[in-house]
């Protein structure tokens, strides 16, 4: 499964370099910013990165109902096992990159299940 | 009465939009004028997600949009509602067919092949965009270059400032 990260600006990179310090090792994630691109030459740009593999992809973004989010949807269409996931996170990343050996349906519920358990209140005001 | 805004973004119902103008603008209703997109199912769903949640959003031609905003004008809720159209031809063409358009806000158009010149600060037009926002100028439409309320703007006199007299 190859997996791409998604976001405004250029966070999404400082992201995978951030997951590469915690985990060298695993798939390779790419970036794509949405800077520069209007929504439908955003999904042209994802919808060529698709074809580059056949086989199952992740197009994780920064937020679902975005631009980002719409261009991965246009850019999906119908191609089979293709997920899209928003609110890209590095425990969504990090899954990813450690969870190579799993089939897809299972890697991206871990995913999502990590992505959500590190958004937490961490600490009550006293 | 006018309505909240006009704008042309190349990215249709995004963030910026969502949150930026319907939310620090009393936005009631939001609609996306777009032949391609009210003429596709798939796409039309994609983008009517990308609405805010308590702002009803419609996805109309750009014909359409031009009626139904007359019935809001004639009704009273033009003052509660944003239009965006993709391109400036799209928002001329939704002047030309009548509505009630006074003033436009260019909040997203970026760079792509056919748009190689940059006019200012992340804003990008072709041949295409430059006739079609100085056709707005003619219009007597004012024009602005704002990517959402409260950030910084310039106007399109500025930009491309109108022929002197004779």
């Amino acid at each position: 499964m190859k997996a791409l990260v998604l976001t405004h600006g250029n966070w999404g990179r400082e992201l995978i370099e951030a997951a590469r310090d915690v985990y060298a090792e695993g798939p390779p994630v790419d970036f794509l910013s949405n800077a520069d691109f209007g929504v439908q030459d955003l999904a042209r740009e994802i919808t060529g990165w698709l074809s580059t593999h056949e086989g199952p992809a992740a197009i994780l973004v920064d937020v679902g109902s975005g631009s980002c989010g719409s261009a991965a949807l246009l850019a999906a269409g119908e191609r089979p096992q293709t997920w899209i996931l928003g609110g890209v996170n590095l425990p969504m990343v990090l899954t990813f990159m450690t969870g190579a050996g799993l089939a897809p349906d299972e890697l991206v519920s871990k995913m999502i299940d990590r992505a959500l358990n590190a958004v937490d209140l961490v600490r009550m005001p006293t | 009465m006018s309505l909240l805004m006009a704008r042309i973004d190349d990215r249709l119902i995004h963030q910026q939009v969502a949150d930026g103008c319907c939310r620090s603008l009393p936005a009631r209703r939001l609609i996306l004028a777009h032949d391609e997109v009210a003429g596709d199912a798939t796409t039309r769903r994609v983008f009517l997600a990308a609405g805010p949640e308590d702002v009803s959003t419609e996805i109309l031609t750009v014909a359409e949009t031009a009626r139904k905003l007359a019935q809001l004008e004639a009704a009273g809720e033009l003052e509660s509602t944003i239009v965006v159209t993709a391109t400036p031809a799209d928002m001329v063409r939704l002047v030309e067919e009548g509505a009630p358009v006074t003033a436009v806000t260019v909040g997203g158009m970026h760079r792509s092949p056919r748009r190689p010149e940059e006019i200012w600060s992340g804003f990008f037009v072709g041949e295409s965009e430059r006739r079609a926002l100085l056709r707005l100028r003619d219009l007597g439409i004012h024009v602005v270059f704002q990517t959402v309320p409260g950030a910084v703007g310039r106007a399109l006199r500025e930009l491309v400032p109108p022929p002197g007299p004779a």
